[in-house]
């Protein structure tokens, strides 16, 4: 197991000023070009009526309808190409960039954290050597990392030392406006649980532990489980999570098949994880939460926006995504109706809204398990 | 392991050549900031401890063994620079291999 030994574990000039004008110039597609294509955009309204009359449309075949409309209307602006371009060579150069600058690192980088002393708390790492990756998920190099979440050893510590301190961190990416700090946003998710002493609370698709390490902030009591696919983002999360002292259980798991009893946790979290799930898996992802959840427990997502709550032109830079940065189920799971999913599964109480009125990002979307626990 | 995730056959901005137009000018961009910012630390430093003038800079030749990983780090940098439009196919192996080269 090893991991960026701390932040102090730097990059050599090369790598840290390659990936740090990736960050500069991500956050000038981010603000200014994309700033000029807005305006560009309403300039170039239709005189005619466009194919879909209406904003949002009602069906997936509406949407690419006027998807493809405003995709061809903001193709008219150069600042719009350009913006794309740039993120698109962004997206592909950081690893690029990011490997060789983590290699010429290696000695520092691949060390093992070191657990922090007399912590009362362990934390556990659980794998499925036999677990098979379901058929959306294998193979695909999300947003265009190399082999994938678990292709290259050092991906942790490049993230931690360059290209999460370099480049996300500057924000302009997605729905990720310039500015805004994601870590930030996960905290933010996690205080919007009712339940402010939750027994036992488990992240659905948990990665690493930032979401697992900021809930142990939240909530000190708690029993905090994650689970997800990847071996290496868990190994990751646990060194992590052995460092702080956090307490953590990580699980390699299906979030359609996870190893927890009937109604057994009082609260489930999920960030930017569904919009990497076809329709039918989130339908079962949801329902296999649904199971987990004692009654009156809350289930809390957080994801990018869906399309109808933001504009024309936001819709197009997201739809982006799907076919550009390796997410193939972005724009599918921009359009579903989340609340409606969830109702589906049970849950009641059901509501959405953005947790920044103004950018729509981040989204959370809340429902809970109806009934009581009996004492 | 290469990468499998696809650029898109539609151009990002008119068409394919100007699309490999640009990504010269982006990796010139970038390899000229990195020097800019080299240049700028090792003027800092060498001030700072009062090593040397910029004049000893300008009038140094380079020769032997520093002549000769100057003519690899330049073949390298226009493999890099000339090629961005066909560097579509990334190779983890081909990578670690690159940090032997500055």
């Amino acid at each position: 197991m090893t991991l960026a030994a701390s932040t102090s574990a730097f990059l050599e000039q090369r790598g840290r000023a390659g990936l740090q004008l990736l960050g500069s110039l991500q956050a000038y597609a981010g603000s200014a070009l994309l700033a000029r294509a807005r305006s560009d955009f309403e300039a170039h309204a239709p005189t005619s009526a466009p194919r879909a009359a209406s904003w949002p449309p009602a069906t997936p075949e509406g949407w690419r309808a006027s998807l493809d409309d405003t995709r061809a209307r903001a193709e008219k602006s150069l600042a719009y190409r350009y913006n794309r371009f740039f993120q698109r060579w962004v997206a592909e150069e950081q690893y690029r960039r990011g490997i060789p600058a983590t290699e010429r690192r290696r000695a520092r980088l691949d060390v093992p954290l070191t657990p922090a002393r007399h912590s009362a708390r362990p934390s556990r790492l659980i794998l499925d050597p036999s677990l098979r990756m379901p058929g959306w998920y294998a193979g695909v190099e999300w947003h265009l990392q190399l082999g994938g979440y678990d292709g290259y050893d050092l991906a942790s510590p490049m993230f931690v030392a360059g290209i999460g301190r370099f480049i996300f961190s500057r924000g302009g990416y997605a729905a990720v406006p310039v500015g805004k700090d994601i870590r930030a946003h996960r905290a933010q998710v996690l205080q919007q649980l009712d339940n402010r002493s939750p027994r036992r609370l488990y992240d659905m698709g948990c990665g690493g532990s930032l979401m697992l390490t900021m809930a142990r902030q939240q909530f000190p009591d708690a029993e905090l489980v994650g689970g997800d696919l990847s071996a290496a983002l868990l190994k990751s999360g646990l060194a992590m999570s052995e460092a702080l002292g956090a307490g953590i259980t990580f699980r390699q798991e299906d979030a359609c098949a996870v190893a927890e009893a009937d109604r057994s946790v009082d609260a489930v979290v999920s960030f930017a994880v569904f919009h990497e799930m076809p329709d039918e898996v989130a339908r079962r992802a949801l329902q296999e939460m649904f199971r987990i959840l004692r009654p009156g427990g809350q289930m809390v997502i957080s994801d990018p926006p869906p399309l109808r709550a933001v504009s024309p032109l936001d819709a197009t830079v997201l739809d982006w995504e799907t076919e550009n940065r390796a997410e193939p189920y972005f724009t599918e799971a921009a359009i579903r109706d989340l609340p409606a999913m969830m109702r589906a599964a049970g849950f009641v109480e059901v509501s959405e809204r953005s947790l920044d009125g103004e950018l729509s990002y981040p989204w959370i979307t809340l429902g809970k398990k109806p009934g009581q626990e009996k004492k | 392991m290469n990468r499998t995730a696809r650029r898109p056959d539609r151009p990002y901005l008119a068409s394919r050549e100007s699309d490999a137009a640009a990504l010269v000018s982006t990796q010139l961009m970038t390899e000229l900031w990195i020097l800019k910012d080299r240049v700028a630390v090792l003027e800092r430093l060498l001030e700072e401890r009062q090593v040397l003038s910029r004049t000893e800079v300008s009038e140094y030749v380079p020769a032997g063994s520093f002549a000769e990983e100057l003519d690899r780090e330049r073949d390298a940098y226009i493999s890099r620079v000339a090629g961005a439009p066909f560097n579509d196919e990334t190779d983890i192996e081909a990578l670690r291999r690159e940090s032997d080269v500055g």
